[in-house]
């Protein structure tokens, strides 16, 4: 087995060529920090070799200061648990070689066997860089791989050079005086750790966080740090002038190998950013992109969902009347049915949903919304760099919370994890889809067509957004202190978006939508069905006599009065077992607290039930107020749930409207209780979270229902 | 983890009288003094950093990235409002805050 690591500066494709190499689905972005967890793969090369592939996270530099870099570091020293691995694989992006040489040689000063991977061959090609391949071998002293990993280009070469790899020649850099004596300290200091070790190593502890170092080796960082303070001038602390050093170094092997046909032209990532980013343009493509998004969403997800629900509701019926009347078809068809139609209704809408975030992602366009927004972003007291985790979490918060790993500020980054929850998430959008169709979608569409409905979901994501900004303004300011990281961001440059990068999160989000999302929601489902229909109950015997007796009279067998009386009865009959089922007294228990957002206590039901996920509240307002209605019409797909819950539960749009603020904003989500749990460390932040989030989501929507009801909408 | 040497060392006498002696005051510098703060030069005009001086990490990651003294480096554009500015350093594109670039001399190129 040759244990292979991928290092990298972020976005050269090192993601990319994991995936290539090992065949897996790892998601990959045009944005830097993408790989926020050690993964590894496996793959047998053409010559029969078993490799297992690490893949690091992307890093400027193995000097440790980053979580992100402390793990690169770790993995490279073997330190982190596991054995070093056999060979490093540094991926160089060809068009940028001089700012991944830096890493390129910390990680030869390992003394690990190197092998360079000259990625992005195709665009280096295109902007008229040449790289003499000869001299560059000689000059890093190790096998250097032109390689293009999104087409495959060069991966027999990689191959062979990987399993012929040795240790690097470290490279003599010419260190300046204050360098030299900074390492004589530094070697008396370590002892044995650095015997034997060349100067480049022994720079690489000098210049980490002694907070990191300390981690790795207790007592050495402060030691370090006492023999060597800062310098009174920061441009000229030892740390800088070893940088600088190095890159003096680089610098001449980048003068003599690679030549630039044409010298600072505009490029057109530079002609395309001059619109994008323009001072005020820029700001309107922003909001433009993101209404088109939602109304692209919703407008155009619903032909597909109307395919799907007419589907499922065809199998229902066939499954009703094929089936005898027993508690083992309702089963089926309340509950298993109900919970896989609740899944399959909104894959139309996630998939769309993913393929505009996708899209713009892979293209570059999400890294230059944190440049447009950054400012905002300070004033509130957020870091720019939480801009794409915020946004990455419209799709959902768990890896959202992940991705807030490449955050340099650990209170930023506590900061971050706080809001990241109040995201409009995809789990949240089936809610919206079921109100909105319910009692926003009457009237004319609006000016250009957009449908009512669309702006109200979109309403909602930017109240989600709103009120993430206002909690960490708030939080920054009490709970949470300190922090501030100023933005340090590389943008990359545009990029077509890859059909094959796009197509594979669309495969996979929608996969995962339906197999894990749906199968918890299915199970959920029945759960609450076998809830709501035990105890066995209904009508005292009283009542149903007299109920029956009113049907006898209404009219002869047949008449029509004679059905809509019988009908009556069995509605009544229903309402009573729901009210004295489990699920039943549990909503009368919460009523009183949600009496005052407008909610009564078959909503509570469903508010009940979405706190293990949010998206079983279609299918359980399906069932409950289904029961009972006419057995020939299937009340338990979304857009009759949503006619049901106006006619039978008396939903308005006020109410409507409170119960989305609620679930826009309360966190309900044990996945990202969990996550949040594990990324702080802590139970004391997710509490925090719980509190706070549900507190404001009770707070808003009594605020928009009272208030409705005082300005005197119904 | 190999900690078992570094218990034995002695405690680090000798080396304080070093760090006295290290490169103390900006009047040894190697390093011209003077430029323009890279937040006043002119967008699109070509530069040569001369020095970081952004205190702590930050400076220390800003030189990391390729902005040594030498390094070509240039305004593409700024965010309104007093946001970020977007440079071209080496051969990419960095953002960063305006007084982070405060904190960064450059010299503009003769033309």
């Amino acid at each position: 087995m040759i244990e292979v690591a991928l290092v990298g500066n972020p976005n050269t494709g090192k993601t990319t060529l994991f995936n290539r190499l090992t065949g897996a689905h790892a998601h990959v972005g045009n944005y830097p920090g993408v790989t926020v967890e050690r993964r590894h793969g496996m793959r047998t090369s053409a010559q029969g070799g078993r490799w297992r592939v690490h893949d690091l996270p992307g890093c400027y530099s193995l000097v440790a200061r980053s979580p992100e870099e402390e793990l690169a570091w770790r993995a490279l020293t073997g330190r982190g648990g596991q054995a070093p691995p056999d060979v490093a694989v540094v991926v160089l992006d060809a068009t940028n070689l001089a700012r991944n040489l830096l890493l390129f040689q910390q990680v030869v000063d390992t003394g690990l066997p190197v092998v360079a991977a000259l990625n992005l061959m195709d665009v280096a090609r295109l902007d008229g860089i040449a790289i003499d391949l000869s001299g560059l071998c000689a000059a890093l002293g190790c096998a250097v791989v032109p390689l293009v990993a999104h087409s495959g280009e060069g991966l027999p070469e990689l191959e062979r050079a990987v399993e012929a790899a040795a240790t690097a020649v470290a490279p003599t850099i010419a260190w300046p005086p204050a360098v030299k004596l900074a390492l004589a300290t530094a070697r008396a200091e370590l002892g044995p750790l650095a015997e034997g070790r060349p100067d480049g190593a022994v720079a690489w502890w000098l210049a980490s966080d002694p907070a990191v170092v300390d981690r790795i080796t207790p007592g050495l960082g402060a030691r370090l740090e006492r023999a060597l303070p800062r310098a009174a001038d920061p441009a000229l602390d030892v740390r800088r002038q070893i940088a600088t050093a190095r890159f003096a170094h680089i610098d001449a092997i980048v003068a003599r190998c690679v030549r630039t046909r044409s010298v600072n032209q505009a490029s057109v990532s530079d002609r395309i950013d001059r619109v994008v980013l323009h001072p005020w343009l820029g700001m309107a493509l922003f909001l433009g992109l993101m209404t088109l998004l939602f109304q692209g969403v919703f407008i155009g997800a619903a032909p597909a969902m109307a395919a799907v629900e007419t589907a499922m509701a065809a199998v229902s019926s066939l499954v009703r009347t094929h089936l005898p009347a027993s508690l083992a078809r309702d089963v089926i068809v309340d509950g298993v049915l109900a919970g896989v139609a609740g899944t399959l209704m909104f894959v139309p809408q996630i998939v769309m949903l993913f393929f505009g975030v996708a899209v713009l992602e892979d293209s570059g366009y999400l890294a230059r919304t944190a440049f447009l927004v950054d400012r905002v972003m300070q004033r509130i007291g957020l870091p720019g760099q939480a801009f794409v985790p915020l946004l990455s979490a419209h799709a959902c918060a768990v890896p959202a919370l992940l991705a807030t790993r490449t955050m340099t500020n650990a209170r930023d980054r506590l900061l971050t994890l706080l809001v990241v929850p109040l995201m409009s998430c995809s789990a949240r959008l089936p809610v919206y889809t079921l109100v909105t169709a319910a009692v926003f979608a009457d009237g004319a569409p609006l000016f250009g067509g957009f449908a009512l409905g669309g702006f109200v979901v979109a309403g909602m994501y930017a109240l989600g957004f709103v009120a993430a900004l206002g909690s960490a303004f708030v939080l920054r300011r009490t709970v949470v202190r300190g922090g501030g990281a100023p933005l340090l961001l590389e943008m990359p440059p545009w990029r077509w978006p890859r059909a094959r990068n796009v197509a594979r999160v669309l495969v996979d989000r929608g996969w995962g939508f339906v197999s894990q999302t749906g199968s918890v929601i299915v199970a959920l489902t029945v759960v609450l069905w076998v809830l709501m229909t035990f105890p066995r109950g209904g009508l005292d015997a009283t009542e149903r006599a007299r109920l029956t007796q009113v049907a006898t009279e209404a009219g002869p067998v047949g008449s029509v009065a004679r059905a809509a009386a019988e009908r009556a009865l069995a509605r009544r009959d229903a309402q009573v077992q729901l009210e004295q089922s489990f699920a039943g007294r549990i909503g009368k228990a919460v009523e009183p607290a949600i009496a005052p957002l407008g909610f009564d206590w078959r909503i509570g039901i469903g508010l009940v039930g979405s706190f293990a996920a949010r998206e079983v509240l279609v299918p359980v307002m399906g069932q409950v107020y289904g029961r009972g209605s006419d057995a020939d019409v299937d009340d338990t797909f979304a857009a009759s749930v949503g006619q049901t819950l106006v006619q039978q539960g008396g939903l308005t749009p006020l109410k409507g409207l409170s119960l989305m603020v609620f679930f826009a904003l309360a966190l309900q989500c044990m996945s990202t209780v969990a996550a949040l749990r594990r990324e702080s460390g802590s139970w004391r932040w997710p509490a925090l979270a719980l509190v706070w989030l549900n507190g404001l989501a009770w707070v808003a929507s009594f605020a928009v229902y009272q208030g409705g009801r005082l300005l005197g909408y119904g | 983890m190999p900690t078992a040497p570094t218990a034995t060392l002695p405690a680090p006498v000798g080396v304080l009288p070093v760090a006295a002696i290290g490169p103390p005051a900006w009047s040894l510098s190697p390093l011209p003094l003077g430029g323009v703060p890279l937040d006043r030069l002119a967008t699109g005009t070509p530069a040569r950093v001369v020095r970081v001086d952004a205190p702590g990490s930050l400076g220390d990651r800003l030189v990391e990235l390729g902005l040594t003294p030498g390094a070509a480096v240039a305004v593409l554009r700024r965010a309104p409002f007093g946001g970020p500015l977007q440079l071209r350093v080496r051969e990419f594109v960095l953002s960063i805050q305006r007084h982070t670039a405060a904190g960064i001399a450059v010299l503009p190129d003769a033309a």
